[in-house]
């Protein structure tokens, strides 16, 4: 019996911005968008669904009066990438 | 990115991933800059402190560190401020140096109070060699780097040296130009190494 993928993690793009964030210790928005070459709005977007899921956090700064937007996976985040990953696994090789 | 869910499988997905982790992973800063500049300005600095010491004017050795340190520690906190801004991503590497440096930075700067109030400077170069080299030697580890492994290695050897040369009756001035072989090895030739490493893996 195969575990159900985290439907929130098993989008293209937020899986994309968990996978760059679980790696570094704090990523800023446009270094995930030119990362993952998603359009602004529709990174917004994921990033906040992906917050309110207590995945990842954002912290709003200001940077010589611009805006920065600095985004860090969370303990519950790097637990759920971890799961996801396994399950991914399972279904890739169904007999290990 | 293509957000289509509906043609999101698992085979991709796990593209995705590795794609990402790829991306991460050969997020290394040239890290060269700082050790291309501390070298010049230490070897600069210590052949000026030969010149001194063997035309017995050892008062100009503190004049020019006086003038070199300062200089270098500008230099290094317009460069640190400057790359701060354009850095768009912060590593766990990149923390752990930041504050492996800081302390080195410390623990120099109080080595230096210690013996200019205790007026015994007989043990500078070996001090300053050996916590030169335990920040070199964890830079190279963590970065995986052979080349500032060797150097950071060195660093005791010319350390090592530099203390035997104070403890015996030997010419004192020759700690400087172990001193100066000392940072080329350990930062000039790591140096050069790690920024042509750099641009070649990011042609």
């Amino acid at each position: 019996m195969f575990k159900e993928l985290d439907p929130l993690l098993h989008s293209q793009l937020r899986l994309a911005v968990m996978s760059l964030l679980l790696g570094v210790e704090e990523a800023e928005f446009n270094f995930l968008k030119e990362s993952t070459g998603a359009t602004a709005g529709n990174l917004s977007v994921q990033l906040n669904k992906l917050k309110d899921a207590g995945y990842i956090s954002v912290k709003k700064k200001f940077r010589d009066n611009y805006p920065l937007t600095l985004c860090k996976i969370t303990v519950k985040g790097a637990g759920a990438f971890g799961v996801y990953t396994k399950a991914l696994k399972e279904y890739l090789n169904p007999k290990s | 990115m293509e957000t289509n869910e509906k043609e999101f499988d698992e085979k991709q997905a796990l593209q995705v991933v590795d794609e990402m982790i790829s991306v991460v992973r050969n997020k290394i800063d040239d890290n060269s800059f700082l050790f291309l500049l501390w070298g010049w300005i230490v070897i600069i600095g210590n052949a000026f402190s030969y010149y001194w010491a063997t035309a017995e004017k050892g008062d100009f050795i503190g004049y020019t560190w006086m003038i070199l340190g300062p200089l270098g520690g500008m230099i290094t906190g317009i460069y640190v401020a400057r790359q701060g801004k354009k850095k768009m991503v912060r590593t766990y590497i990149d923390t752990m140096m930041a504050y492996l440096w800081i302390s080195f930075f410390i623990a120099l700067v109080m080595f230096l109070v210690f013996m200019v109030i205790g007026e015994n400077y007989s043990l500078i170069s070996p001090l300053i060699l050996t916590i030169t080299g335990i920040a070199t030697l964890t830079t190279g580890g963590v970065l995986k780097f052979r080349p500032l492994i060797i150097g950071g290695l060195l660093f005791f050897v010319f350390s090592l040296g530099t203390f035997l040369i104070s403890v015996s009756s030997m010419n004192n001035e020759i700690q400087f130009l172990l001193s100066a072989a000392a940072m080329t090895t350990g930062y000039l030739i790591p140096g050069y190494m790690l920024r042509a490493k750099y641009r070649s893996d990011n042609v």
